[in-house]
């Protein structure tokens, strides 16, 4: 899946502004292209959601580097395990810890 | 046809510098290590709108624009949605208050996809000699996209006014383009604040835009 590894390598760009967004759209076309709908819906709205907090702010660079300590990882996981086509109980876990990770960041 | 020139002028220093001293106080700028949105890092956070939509910020960018206009000649004075809109409105009521009256326009960040579908909007015509106008120019992404519709439209760019200039190669590119461009304030790369400092143009001056 190209945009699969387009994603990954987006998300290894890191996260600022401009990336989000683009990571929300590939999220966008990878939901109406692949059986994993619910993870990329999830995926796109966490993108916009962390976007959308860092609009029109000051966004200090150890901010942004602490929620990308936090949500790289689980979010690389997910990516690889779509990947490797693993079960959808697997996907179902995590994408929970991709939740997680963004809940720990923000909450 | 251009000729080969450079030009250096000032804007009113004590204006610029209450300038920077309002962004500053309205927390438009502020100093420290930030992410960009294009992922850059930067010493400084510039938010034009903090200053531009602040009662005193709007009064005096627009005086300090509209005084570097004297002898321009300027038709109409605008930019790219949403960041030119409250400097090219702050300008058009100087003016008139200076009853010398420059009216403004708006440049639509993309063409509206019903109705009239005009990319610019308010007082522009062919042949108008105008003035672009921003609150921040980086590579220049925006200006250019303002440059572009209002030469499209069939007018001239006789003066590109930036409140803030990054020099991360904006203006440098619209300079070697010929456009007379000043900023009322410069972030260098060193780190540095300037003020009411930068104004010049560079290699080929395009004939008609020479700045008074």
């Amino acid at each position: 899946m190209a945009n699969l590894q387009q994603l990954r390598e987006t998300l290894e760009k890191g996260f600022y502004l401009d990336n989000l967004y683009e990571m929300a759209h590939l999220c966008k076309t990878l939901a109406s292209d692949t059986i994993y709908l619910a993870a990329f819906f999830v995926m796109r709205d966490i993108f916009l959601g962390i976007a959308r907090r860092w609009e029109e702010r000051a966004l200090p660079v150890e901010e942004a580097k602490r929620v990308e300590w936090e949500m790289t990882k689980p979010l690389g996981d997910l990516i690889q395990g779509i990947e490797t086509k693993v079960s959808a109980e697997v996907v179902l876990d995590l994408l929970n810890k991709v939740v997680s990770s963004y809940l720990v960041s923000f909450e | 046809m251009g000729m080969s020139s450079t030009l250096e002028l000032k804007v009113n220093t004590k204006d610029a510098e209450r300038i920077l001293e309002i962004a500053r106080e309205t927390g438009a700028l502020l100093q420290g290590k930030f992410t960009l949105a294009s992922g850059k890092k930067s010493n400084h956070y510039f938010e034009g709108k903090r200053l531009t939509l602040s009662p005193e910020g709007a009064y005096q960018v627009g005086k300090v624009i509209f005084d570097e206009l004297a002898n321009s000649h300027a038709d109409a004075i605008g930019g790219l949605a949403i960041g030119a809109d409250p400097i090219a409105t702050a300008v058009a009521l100087v003016s008139h208050l200076e009853g010398k009256p420059i009216p403004s326009f708006i440049v639509r960040e993309e063409s509206k996809q019903h109705g009239t579908r005009k990319k610019i909007e308010g007082h522009i015509k062919e042949g108008f000699r105008v003035v672009i106008v921003d609150d921040v120019i980086t590579t220049g992404g925006s200006v250019n996209k303002a440059i572009e519709a209002v030469e499209e439209a069939g007018c001239k760019v006789v003066k590109v006014i930036v409140i803030v200039d990054r020099h991360e190669g904006g203006s440098e590119k619209l300079k070697e383009s010929g456009y007379d461009f000043t900023s009322i304030i410069d972030l260098l790369p060193s780190g540095e604040v300037t003020v009411g400092k930068s104004s010049a143009v560079t290699g080929d001056v395009r004939e008609g835009i020479l700045p008074r």
